[in-house]
């Protein structure tokens, strides 16, 4: 049994969509953490709102900020399906194009900003499509990603969702299927602790399928929420046991990830840093 | 008035146009407020959109635009970043949007007041708010549309935290086609009362987006929530309310099985006796 370190916690920067880059890093660095997932979005940085010319420049400028506030970026978790028109499963085969090369611009910019990982996900199709067409448009597309990511010596870590978010991996024998079929060293498995409380499955049952875990969302909810650990009703406390119980030894996100929080993200940070250090299965000094 | 009930087309992101369109008429309904969200209209679908194609493809189903509104919430859009290659090309999609308006026999395009950054300035933003939207009603009005100023919550922007921020939106922008989408949902989470909308706003009201919500949540199905939907149903009476009104149930997890929410606000409102 290990405890899982405090220092390897982090917040994903989500949670700050209305608050500026400087204030996000300082609050997430104030708040206690020492990590963060950094999210690929507006205002912060997506493929949308800078030219590409300019793209190493900002990327730079992103990395010499984590520095500056001390946070080690675990994770660039680019939004794509969930709120983005990011597909790379697309039945519109522009759509699905664009959505590939945008994606390894991404895996670029993932080895600048020194993080750890990158998040790719697996896009969708509209729930009145052929979904195994759908499927085998997605592994050919991870695939691709993953041989670029390969070649730049990049890791990356996939997260199974909720089925409105993409119904082609919801679960953990759709994301094993996914994994598999992409067939690269460089693709681990991420557990979103929302998505497995939603589809009635549990951190352990991530490790009885895939024997190891590459990286973990947390959060709490109703199952649902995304909320700060203790606004929820759901075990977030077991899914940190059930890491110390397997030495995890990785990172931990808390993807703290609802609109409530928004208007006062900094608020929502502090919590969550109190809960973690309060609890058992973390190691507060470490 | 239910048969004249918009249906919101952000519900329907994860099916195609064509099931959207047929819902719709499933619903016993005629009308719909258009998202500008993949897959249904938006310029990412293609080098260059054929908007007149999916135009048709809405008016030989049957279907009637009342309201086409950009998404401005998930999608990185936003028309007073402090980001000025974000701004432009968020303003070139506005625009995009708003020619193509007559092309869907639509005259009414809704906006967001963009998203200030919550550490910066508000005066200054609004400044810019204000600008901007004069420069797009003047635009607008070349098309003959006319623009919906939608007040939203603090979880989508801080530019409208009441009504009375809107007031002087409305009063610094000046133009005769700014008109309002009022968000029952905001209105509630603001503490206030729709009434005093109609009173200070009057004919500038031209749309209403009708959800409950809650302190937790917002802009989800009529009668699971706190928001007082017969007191909004009487207003409009009292009003001779005579614009558009949408069921505006956006909650992400209708996204697998969209119809229901609709199916079940349309019963709540038969309750409350609306035929």
């Amino acid at each position: 049994m290990k405890k899982i370190p405090f220092s390897h916690i982090g917040i994903m920067s989500v949670g700050y969509q209305l608050y500026s880059l400087d204030y996000t890093l300082k609050s997430i660095a104030d708040a206690g953490f020492k990590c963060i997932d950094f999210w690929g979005g507006a205002p912060h940085y997506c493929y949308y709102d800078t030219p590409q010319e300019k793209r190493q420049e900002k990327i730079k400028e992103i990395r010499d900020k984590f520095d500056k506030y001390g946070l080690k970026c675990t994770v660039f978790t680019a939004e794509q399906i969930c709120l983005y028109p990011i597909n790379v499963a697309s039945s519109n085969e522009y759509v699905r194009r664009k959505s590939i090369d945008i994606v390894k611009g991404y895996i670029e910019d993932t080895k600048a900003l020194g993080a750890e990982y990158f998040f790719p996900q697996m896009g969708y199709c509209m729930f009145d499509e052929n979904d195994e067409e759908a499927l085998k448009r997605s592994v050919e597309a991870l695939k691709e990603m993953a041989d670029y990511a390969e070649k730049l010596g990049v890791k990356m870590v996939m997260e199974q969702l909720q089925k409105y978010e993409s119904n082609l991996c919801y679960d953990t024998k759709t994301l094993k299927y996914l994994i598999d079929a992409t067939n690269s060293p460089n693709l681990k498995v991420c557990v979103d602790c929302i998505a497995a409380a939603t589809g009635n499955e549990s951190v352990e049952s991530y490790y009885d399928t895939f024997g190891s875990i590459g990286h973990i969302h947390v959060a709490d909810g109703n199952p649902e929420g995304h909320v700060v650990p203790g606004d929820g009703e759901n075990p977030v406390s077991e899914y940190l046991k059930t890491l110390a119980m397997h030495d995890y030894d990785g990172y931990v996100t808390m993807e703290i990830n609802n609109q409530r929080y928004f208007s006062n993200p900094h608020d929502a940070a502090k919590r969550t840093v109190e809960w973690l250090k309060n609890c058992e299965w973390v190691d507060a000094d470490k | 008035m239910i048969s004249n009930l918009d249906v919101c087309g952000f519900t329907f992101r994860r099916y195609t146009l064509d099931y959207y369109l047929k819902a719709v008429k499933d619903l016993g309904l005629k009308n719909i407020e258009l998202y500008c969200y993949h897959p249904h209209f938006s310029i990412y679908e293609a080098e260059e959109l054929d908007a007149k194609k999916i135009a048709d493809k809405i008016k030989d189903a049957g279907i009637k635009v009342d309201v086409i509104e950009p998404e401005q919430n998930f999608y990185p859009i936003n028309i007073i970043s402090s980001n000025e290659y974000l701004r432009n090309k968020s303003i070139e999609q506005i625009k995009f949007y708003i020619k193509s308006a007559p092309l869907f026999d639509c005259h009414k395009v809704t906006l967001l007041p963009g998203k200030n950054l919550m550490d910066e300035d508000y005066e200054e933003s609004l400044k810019l708010l204000i600008k901007q939207l004069k420069d797009i009603c003047a635009y607008a009005k070349e098309y003959g549309v006319d623009i919906l100023l939608e007040n939203v919550s603090d979880s989508v922007s801080g530019m409208i935290p009441n009504m009375n921020a809107v007031k002087r939106i409305i009063d610094g922008v000046d133009a005769d086609n700014l008109k309002l989408a009022v968000n029952t949902s905001a209105v509630y989470l603001y503490g206030e009362d729709i009434q005093t909308w109609f009173d200070t706003f009057k004919d500038k009201i031209s749309h209403i987006e009708l959800s409950d919500a809650s302190c937790e949540d917002e802009q989800f199905e009529l009668g699971t929530g706190e928001v007082d939907i017969k007191h909004i149903l009487d207003v409009l009476k009292k009003e001779n309310y005579q614009g558009t009104i949408s069921l505006h149930l956006t909650m992400e997890e209708y996204a697998e099985e969209p119809i229901e929410p609709y199916k079940n606000s349309i019963d709540y409102l038969k309750k409350l006796g609306e035929e």
